[in-house]
């Protein structure tokens, strides 16, 4: 396995070079963004995932004690709802941690031409703390939408609900880091009439 | 039980890839198709007797192939024949397009038509001949296409008849004589699909924004202005490659006036000529609508009104903001399958996804029938066509890549700039490689001749 990830690892970086030289810049970003996020999950996330997931169920278990409406088990990363009626515990995993999205934000934001070297450096750290303080915010909704109305709810606030809030979160981010930045660093003007 | 199980997890796991695009693209679209329901049985203009001057503005550059269709288009037209007053822009072309103006002239005794000579650029073109232009209202039009008998009369009727209707849009079509009469199977289709794109894009598309005062942009090719109201613009823009998207935005952000669209005034241009051309066209456009939006920045394109009155804003969160997680959200579900996912449950997601696009694709159709009423043969051709735009799922999906590809070439854009064609690309592409290559082939080439010698 590890061989296999090697060698894909130095064809990824080969082609890349190729594409940088042959100037094709759409095809390099679509090329380097989803070679890094596939990269980054195979070598970051057996380092990171683990603190990831006690990191986001620390600091949710922080809203969740202050509220008094869950308590969290960081250790294990699982947060507990109890109330009058019921009692369920969530387990934050894979999906949960915000790990996924971290990474796509990171491996898209690497090949985005718009910033220079330091600039993304600063944005990277910057996203990282959106997206996990969004990911803190959709598990403290979630928590709160079972501990007011029961179990029965789950699936409607794991799956819509949360998903709604947290991409609405990652849609802010993309605008700020992708769309203003583009838009505010566009060059406008001495373009070539032939071919196009 | 099991089915039960197998049935709830999929739900689950549909509803999670699915709600997105469902909120996002499926549910609007369902609900400018009720709007565009409505207004399908809307009573068409009543008619007016007195028709007012008008100038028609035709930017010319190695036009010469299709000048004569295009200028024929309006001595047939219903429009009397004698309040039209045509300029002919020529902005360094070098063909024999001033020959065919000559012929015209000899041809259509009945046109006024008169030859400007401009500088290199559409929209230096433009301005030339707005200065010089005479006329209660301007039209331009783009010297490759050919416009429907009434569309200047429908044009100057909803004018005259709405007098809040300071500028409008025509309705783009392509042409479907060339689409039947093209060569090879997958072209004819690409033809036929773009038609289609082209029908849901201006009857459904733009005319729920103009329901909605929320065009982002006035059709380059054909387009109508009070000349009151053009003449208080700035002109069109010399800066950008979008000089349409420039004088629309300056209409609604400094003006403060509202564009619409004429749906019943037709324009047919060429079909797309290649893919290659579909990709630097397409590119463009998206290149186009930032390079605009960077020039209206000054003019609280970021913070006037809120996110969703704010349509400019909302059109380039759509196209700009969107395609990064959808990017990325494509090869998520790629991934998927090897992180142990079921191939049924993304395959399904995937195919009910489509579903729900192809859904939403024929509710438009349905809507682009109702409006075509008074065109009734353009409607059997478009009604005959219900497989292209089955397809259209697919090309959008293409299409959103090339748009893609243009947000990312414009960033890095010089003063050389031009957009490369995907022949271009891959030619780059090879030469490097070889390159790379040069010292294997080298040594190949070596022992052939080593070989071939023995």
């Amino acid at each position: 396995m590890n061989i296999l990830v090697i060698l894909f690892s130095i064809i990824w970086i080969y082609i890349l070079t190729v594409l940088n030289r042959s100037k094709l810049d759409f095809w390099k970003f679509c090329w380097g963004s989803v070679g890094l996020f596939i990269l980054m999950m195979l070598w970051v996330q057996p380092i990171v995932l683990d603190s990831l997931t006690k990191a986001v169920a620390s600091v949710s278990g922080i809203l969740g004690d202050l509220t008094h409406m869950y308590s969290s088990y960081f250790q294990y990363g699982i947060l507990f709802i109890s109330n009058n009626n019921s009692s369920i515990s969530l387990y934050i995993d894979y999906e949960c941690s915000g790990f996924i999205e971290i990474m796509a934000f990171t491996s898209l934001l690497w090949f985005f031409n718009v910033y220079s070297f330091y600039e993304k450096i600063v944005i990277n750290i910057f996203g990282f703390i959106w997206i996990f303080i969004a990911n803190v915010i959709r598990i403290f909704i979630i928590c709160a939408l079972i501990y007011f109305f029961g179990n029965n709810i789950f699936y409607f606030a794991h799956t819509i609900f949360g998903r709604l809030v947290f991409y609405s979160f990652s849609i802010a981010l993309y605008f700020l880091v992708f769309t203003k930045a583009h838009i505010i660093r566009q060059k406008v003007g001495s373009f070539n009439y032939e071919l196009n | 039980m099991n089915l039960i199980n197998y049935l709830s997890s999929s739900i689950v796991f549909w509803m999670a890839w699915i709600i997105i695009p469902l909120i996002m693209e499926i549910i609007p679209a369902v609900w400018e198709a009720l709007v565009l329901l409505r207004k399908g049985f809307v009573k068409n203009d009543n008619n007016i007797s007195d028709f007012p001057e008008i100038t028609v503005i035709i930017p010319v550059y190695n036009s010469a192939s299709t000048l004569y269709g295009c200028l024929e288009s309006i001595y047939l037209s219903s429009y009397p024949n004698d309040k039209i007053k045509i300029m002919l822009v020529n902005n360094q072309g070098i063909d024999n397009s001033f020959q065919i103006y000559r012929q015209c002239q000899n041809e259509f005794k009945d046109l006024s038509l008169l030859w400007l000579n401009a500088k290199q650029g559409k929209s230096k073109a433009l301005n030339l001949a707005l200065f010089n232009s005479e006329g209660k209202y301007i039209i331009h039009i783009d010297s490759d296409g050919k416009l429907h008998r009434d569309a200047l009369k429908n044009v100057v009727t909803r004018f005259e008849l709405n007098s809040d209707i300071h500028c409008m849009t025509g309705s783009v079509l392509t042409d479907p004589e060339l689409i039947e009469s093209t060569n090879g199977f997958l072209m004819r289709m690409l033809r036929r699909i773009e038609f289609c794109e082209y029908c849901q894009a201006f009857f459904a598309g733009r005319n729920f924004q103009s329901e909605m005062d929320s065009i982002y942009t006035l059709s380059g090719a054909f387009s109508a202005f009070r000349k009151s109201t053009i003449l208080k613009t700035q002109l069109y823009n010399t800066d950008t490659i979008c000089e349409d998207t420039h004088v629309t935005f300056q209409i609604k952000k400094i003006l403060k006036k509202k564009v619409f669209l004429c749906e019943n005034a037709l324009f047919f241009v060429d079909p797309i000529e290649s893919f290659n051309k579909l990709y630097t066209q397409r590119q463009r456009w998206q290149r186009g609508e930032i390079e605009v939006a960077h020039m209206f920045m000054d003019r609280n394109l970021f913070a006037d009104k809120g996110l969703f009155s704010n349509h400019a804003l909302r059109f380039l969160i759509y196209d700009h903001t969107f395609a990064f997680p959808r990017m990325i959200w494509y090869f998520a579900l790629i991934c998927l399958i090897f992180m142990n996912y079921s191939l049924q449950l993304v395959a399904g997601s995937l195919v009910l996804i489509l579903f729900l696009y192809i859904l939403s694709a024929f509710l438009f159709y349905f809507d682009v029938l109702l409006l075509l009423k008074q065109f009734r043969e353009l409607r059997q051709y478009y009604m005959k066509k219900w497989y292209a735009v089955a397809l259209l799922p697919i090309f959008n999906f293409i299409v959103f890549w090339i748009r893609f590809a243009g947000i990312i070439n414009s960033i890095k854009s010089d003063s050389s700039w031009r957009t490369k064609t995907l022949t271009d690309e891959w030619k780059g592409l090879t030469k490097v490689l070889y390159s790379d290559f040069a010292y294997i082939s080298k040594f190949i080439e070596k022992m052939k001749s080593r070989y071939n010698n023995e």
